[in-house]
């Protein structure tokens, strides 16, 4: 019964995030509509220029002309997935300056659930541009249920591997905040060689070292290999290092990233308000 | 009601910030040991940088002490910080609301996150004793400094917990708010501890106060118990007819007498100690005295005499 208990309460506190960000996302309702439009209008000019590629090669490893469109609408898919990683420090650093962070970190709650609550806020918020694409990318190159259930499970698990990194960079947000530009040119580099604008082929040999030794470049492949097999056993058992990394980055990651919150946080505090 | 048992006690509390570059640390907390009994309105007075807001967050578990521990309704703060965490509320002033949302859904976040049974009629009510119902739907935003004040106020209180944390809660309030406050204040059941630069706030409201300047606590104790610890200083106002400045004179022979000036009102003399009285009258006896009024001390008095 306790147990029951248990989880009402932390469903009652992660809702409680959610309801508040949400109120506070939608507070001004035009950067709401413009965070809308703006990936989708956005997401045209690298189709029509990366289009004009495949006159000069028919394909691109499993990428055509006709496929293509795919691979741009994943990058975009995984991009509005991946961007959970900024709304941590973001979100630090403003309810820091409001004073509201303190109020909530010294609150008897499990902060699990305030990760929680980031993470359900940023899918809700990113819902219907994810959605666009995500449908685009059906009409396009349409694939099985069993299919679109396995995106969303590695989406979802991937969305959690980025909460575990943006926590880390949430505890810098609060404590060390002059060490975050530099933490965060440090993923830009591992995100350039990831190829989630462009494919692996586009790379030139020299490069293509690189692209395997970035673990995101895994991370990102399998959603373009679900898609392009619409068979996830056979995509799960070709690749089963990929799968590895994201399940394990899921599991691992997040607790990393809320251990080291922990760590810097009750090491440093709140500086800087 | 205050009762016998302590709901906070510190232990060598101590807590070192260091310096950028090598200037070194500072003690911001410097060996603190007090006790602070369940039921009981304390104030924690000192000037700016003196440990207050640091031994505040400390207590919050906001920080960690460098050494010492402190222990709240039972609980370690080091060890069990969720349990300690749960009998506390803090207000930060006006501060910890969010002003992008209503009234009503900054506390309706709060009561959920402290889990509040029925928080829905309690924030009703609450609102109204603050005459905030009818703002509640309102973005935080619109309100004025006082209701903002008074919304924290709510904020804290609904949470409903043992131990109330109040850091400046009269900062930016009108005297009229103030009163209001006070007897909002004396009338919880909890614990308070607060921090102030307003002595009249806090000599109307607290059972005890607390002295606190780098880093160490210097005084403590009821207003009364300070006072009449500071008795080696007495202050006097004579005025005469005439003939003041022979009597300033005079007194200036006189080796208890601590300091002397003129004032609008007339002379202030400040005697060594009470026993010294006598001396002074027979002094006065020479003189054509109109009035002689001994000086209450104020908190105000105390604390510049302290720090």
């Amino acid at each position: 019964m306790n147990y029951f208990i248990a989880i009402k309460d932390n469903l009652s506190q992660i809702f409680a995030v959610v309801e508040k960000d949400l109120k506070l996302h939608t507070r001004f309702k035009l950067p709401v509509i413009m965070s809308i439009i703006s990936p989708i209008l956005s997401f045209i000019l690298p189709l029509v220029i990366m289009g004009q590629i495949f006159t000069f090669n028919e394909n691109f490893g499993p990428w055509t002309a006709q496929n293509f469109a795919v691979y741009i609408l994943t990058a975009y898919q995984i991009n509005i997935v991946v961007k959970i990683r900024g709304r941590f420090p973001s979100q630090f650093a403003t309810e820091k300056v409001w004073k509201t962070l303190y109020a909530i970190i010294i609150a008897p709650f499990n902060r699990r659930n305030l990760v929680f609550g980031i993470y359900f806020t940023h899918m809700i918020i990113n819902a219907v541009p994810f959605t666009i694409f995500f449908i685009l990318s059906l009409i396009i190159l349409p694939i099985s249920i069993l299919s679109i259930i396995s995106l969303f499970i590695f989406y979802f698990f991937i969305a959690l591997i980025f909460s575990g990194i943006g926590l880390f960079l949430g505890a810098l947000a609060i404590s060390k905040p002059s060490l975050t530009p530099l933490v965060n040119l440090g993923i830009s580099i591992i995100y350039i060689f990831s190829c989630l604008s462009y494919p692996f082929e586009f790379f030139p040999e020299n490069f293509q070292a690189f692209v395997i030794f970035d673990p995101f470049y895994y991370l990102f492949d399998f959603i373009r290999v679900i898609w392009i097999y619409d068979d996830i056993f056979l995509s799960i058992v070709t690749h089963p290092f990929h799968v590895f990394l994201i399940v394990g980055g899921a599991v691992i990651l997040p607790l990393i990233g809320l251990w080291i919150f922990n760590f810097i946080f009750n090491k440093y505090g709140i500086i800087g308000y | 009601m205050i009762s016998d048992s302590n709901i906070v006690e510190t232990f060598d509390l101590t807590k070192i910030y260091k310096l950028k570059g090598k200037k070194g640390k500072i003690k911001a907390l410097d060996n603190i040991n007090i006790s602070i009994k369940e039921g009981e309105i304390f104030g924690l007075l000192g000037p700016n940088g003196a440990g207050k807001t640091t031994m505040i967050q400390i207590l919050t578990t906001a920080i960690q002490p460098t050494s010492g521990y402190a222990i709240i309704d039972g609980f370690n703060i080091l060890k069990k910080p969720l349990k300690a965490k749960s009998r506390i509320a803090l207000m930060l002033g006006r501060e910890m609301i969010y002003y992008r949302i209503t009234g009503y859904d900054n506390l309706k976040f709060f009561c959920k996150i402290y889990k509040i049974p029925n928080y829905k009629e309690k924030i009703y009510n609450m609102a109204e004793q603050f005459g905030l119902e009818n703002w509640l739907d309102q973005y935080v935003e619109k309100y004025s400094s006082g209701m903002k004040m008074k919304l924290a106020l709510c904020r804290t209180l609904l949470l409903n917990r043992k131990l109330l944390l109040l850091d400046e809660p009269s900062l930016g309030l009108d005297v009229k708010l103030k009163k209001y406050l006070i007897e909002k204040l004396k009338n919880v059941d909890s614990t308070i501890i607060l921090t102030s630069h307003d002595m009249s706030f806090v000599e109307k409201l607290c059972d005890r106060i607390g002295f606190i300047n780098e880093g160490k606590i210097i005084k403590i104790g009821t207003k009364e118990d300070i006072t009449k610890a500071m008795q080696s200083k007495i202050q006097f106002e004579i005025s005469i007819n005439h003939k003041i400045n022979e009597l300033k004179k005079d007194l200036c022979n006189q080796n208890y007498i601590k300091e002397i000036y003129e004032s609008s009102h007339g002379l202030m003399v400040t005697i060594e100690s009470r026993k010294y009285f006598k001396n002074l009258l027979s002094v006065l006896g020479n003189y054509d005295v109109l009035t002689l009024k001994e000086q209450e001390l104020t908190l105000e008095d105390l604390f510049i005499n302290l720090i």
